[in-house]
């Protein structure tokens, strides 16, 4: 009885390399899809003059005294520069970046660099770029993994960190929420300037017409204070003057004024400052000033309302009148401003 | 059929399949979030008020997202669409702050704005728990139908609306404020009177939440009116003089409106030197329709001194009217 014959497809050598066949597909595919490997997010190139044809984000964080601004620009290939154009790793994407750091104020902008540190994540992973600052304007060109739809932009400011994601503009502010009140003073105000008069009543037996100035703002860091305490802001209180908008008669007689006998106060609250002594008298910027405080800091709670009172007494020492002296009137000067709660931006975070 | 028939129809079948992968290859799935592409055509603009602030919304509308060399097909039936959207906080150059007096720390946090893409009435989730403050951002998502009415849905504070298509001038703000007071041009032959107003026109109010729907509110903080601080009001006279009147009894110091409806008051009228302060006020005014405020001051005043031809008492009447359109 002849052997029955196998049709071609059964031979095991047949079968055989038709498994190795598609044992080798499937290892390929994972090789190919995994690219070879995990993709670390890192500078490719420091300083780039490479560009990319992708899709540019501009992402902008406040930080105390200045704002960092990094533009983004995800792609598949870079073109130009030095070499050949650059390909992004399989399983990633190229960056080019280019950050800036402005200054608010012209004050410290070494320290604010040295405190700031920026970074790139994507992917879990963080790559640090290089800060600058004005004019220098420099594009950084990176790697990340994935396809940089989670790419985050974070900064690191004297030990605390917020962030922002590129794509949807979700920012995590943390402790850096009060800096993101907004520029419209009305909106929320992080400054506000107060200048008003203050006068007698008529008939007192001292008449006097003062103004008062002052500078006031809602900040979570100041510079040589640090940050302010957990769920409190700072409210720093500067440039406050008092001047004569007329000057204090007694009667009929003029008057002249002392106000370093007395004790000046400045509370929010009712509390002094936490730094600052308001019985100082500063360095008045022009004989008409009566009174002039140091920079004062207190602390209220985060967005709430609160009540400043500044008392400055003063001693009215009158003019001789008509070679008779007239006693002296010890007088106070005061203000009482009530500032209204302001918004906490941030969302419920 | 035999099993040679049966292995050519497999065959056969496999390639089609392949056939057709290879054709449907680089088209996305409906409901597909692209990533680092964009679509490239004419935007609509649209915009909405959002708490505490404004959004402003681009959609752009095409048969594929590209990135480079790289593109995305729409999906068979449908469209990608790329919406670009920008937060902005703020009441520009507002006086009042858009808190009312008592409101709470939670009231006082901005809440949470979720973003929906409706086409041919389903909706695509753009963004979650966004706010105010946040960036702007964008997404590329395949859609399902014709995109060519597509719009933006805005969630937030328990309310839903579509945002409406931008006004052509591009002015558009999150709120209005208006401040005047009075001075020594304005018609009236009473002088030394000092008023103040200040409003705000704005669609959320924290700790009073939205505005009645269709309405927006009217926030107004700190109305003042009094006297000069000598206590005295004057009358031009015909020879250049003043007669000088010294003010007697209580101010009367009134805030009325034709337009716009009274709803919350917080505190009471406070007594100043020479004046009154009023409480804080918050009207409703239809949306789109102007809201006018009318402030107005009344004190009796006795004549100082002797001036030949004035009346002995007469009453400083001065009102001050502003519009936020």
């Amino acid at each position: 009885m002849p052997t029955p014959q196998r049709p071609w497809f059964r031979r095991p050598l047949v079968l055989g390399v038709a498994l190795a066949s598609v044992a080798a597909l499937v290892v390929a595919g994972l090789v190919w899809r995994s690219g070879g490997g995990p993709v670390q997010a890192r500078i490719v190139e420091a300083d780039t003059d490479r560009f990319v044809s992708g899709v540019s984000h501009s992402s902008t964080l406040s930080i105390p005294d200045a704002r960092v601004t990094v533009e983004t620009e995800v792609a598949t290939r870079a073109f130009g520069g030095r070499a050949d154009n650059l390909d992004a790793p399989r399983g990633g994407r190229l960056v080019v970046a280019n950050l800036t750091l402005a200054h608010l104020r012209r004050e410290s902008p070494r320290t604010t660099v040295a405190n700031t540190q920026v970074r790139l994540r994507a992917g879990g992973q963080t790559v640090q770029l290089p800060v600058q600052t004005g004019s220098e304007r420099r594009a950084t060109l990176v790697h990340i993994p994935g396809d940089g739809s989670d790419l985050e932009v974070v900064v690191t400011f004297a030990g605390r960190t917020q962030s922002v994601r590129v794509a949807d503009g979700r920012r995590t502010m943390g402790d850096f929420a009060p800096l993101y009140r907004g520029d419209a003073s009305g909106y929320a105000p992080s400054m506000s300037v107060l200048m008003d008069r203050t006068q007698s009543a008529p008939n007192a037996a001292v008449e006097y017409d003062a103004r008062q100035y002052w500078n006031l703002h809602r900040l979570p860091y100041i510079e040589g204070v640090g940050w302010a305490p957990a769920g409190r802001e700072w409210v720093r209180v500067d440039n406050l003057r008092m001047q004569w908008f007329r000057e204090p008669r007694q009667r009929s007689p003029r008057a002249t004024f002392d106000s370093t006998a007395g004790a000046s106060t400045v509370t929010v609250n009712g509390q002094r400052p936490t730094h600052g002594d308001p019985t100082a008298q500063g360095s008045a910027d022009s004989v008409r000033s009566f009174y002039a405080a140091p920079d004062l800091i207190f602390s209220v709670p985060v967005g709430e309302g609160f009540d400043l009172h500044v008392r400055v007494p003063v001693t009215a020492v009158p003019d001789e009148s008509n070679g008779v002296a007239v006693a002296a009137q010890n007088i106070v000067i005061e203000r009482k401003v009530r500032y209204a709660a302001v918004l906490t931006p941030g969302g419920a975070a | 059929m035999t099993r040679k028939q049966i292995m050519v129809a497999l065959v056969v079948v496999a390639l089609c399949f392949g056939a057709f992968a290879v054709v449907e290859r680089g088209r996305a799935e409906v409901g597909e979030r692209i990533a680092s592409m964009d679509v490239t055509g004419d935007g609509v603009d649209y915009v909405a008020p959002v708490p505490f602030g404004q959004l402003s919304v681009q959609v752009t509308s095409g048969d594929e997202a590209t990135m480079g060399d790289d593109a995305i097909r729409a999906p068979r039936g449908g469209a990608i669409v790329e919406v670009r959207w920008a937060l902005r906080n703020g009441t520009n150059n507002v006086g009042v702050s858009p808190v009312w007096p008592g409101a709470s720390a939670a009231q006082r946090r901005e809440p949470p704005i979720d973003l929906d893409l409706v086409v041919a009435g389903r909706s695509y989730p753009i963004v979650r728990g966004t706010s105010a403050s946040a960036d702007g951002g964008m997404a590329v998502i395949a859609v399902d139908g014709d995109a060519e009415n597509a719009r933006v849905r805005v969630n937030s504070a328990g309310r839903s609306v579509l945002a409406e298509p931008a006004p052509e001038d591009a002015s558009t703000r999150p709120a209005q404020s208006v401040s005047e007071r009075c001075n020594r041009d304005m018609p009236g032959k009473v002088d030394g009177v000092t008023c103040d107003l200040t409003a705000v026109r704005v669609a959320y109010v924290a700790g009073l939440g939205w505005a009645p729907t269709g309405h927006e509110w009217i926030l107004v903080r700190g109305a003042q009116a009094g006297l000069q601080p000598e206590g005295v009001f004057w009358m031009d006279q015909a020879n250049g003089d003043n007669a000088n009147y010294q003010a007697f009894g209580q101010p009367n110091v009134t805030l009325t409106s034709p337009t716009a409806r009274l709803v919350h008051r917080a505190g009471s009228p406070q007594a100043t030197a020479f004046g009154v302060a009023l409480e804080q006020r918050a009207y409703a005014v239809r949306t789109g329709q102007p809201a006018e405020l009318t402030l107005r001051f009344r004190q009796q005043g006795k004549l100082k001194e002797p001036a030949p031809g004035q009346p002995a008492q007469r009453i400083a009447d001065r009102s001050l009217t502003l519009t936020l359109e």
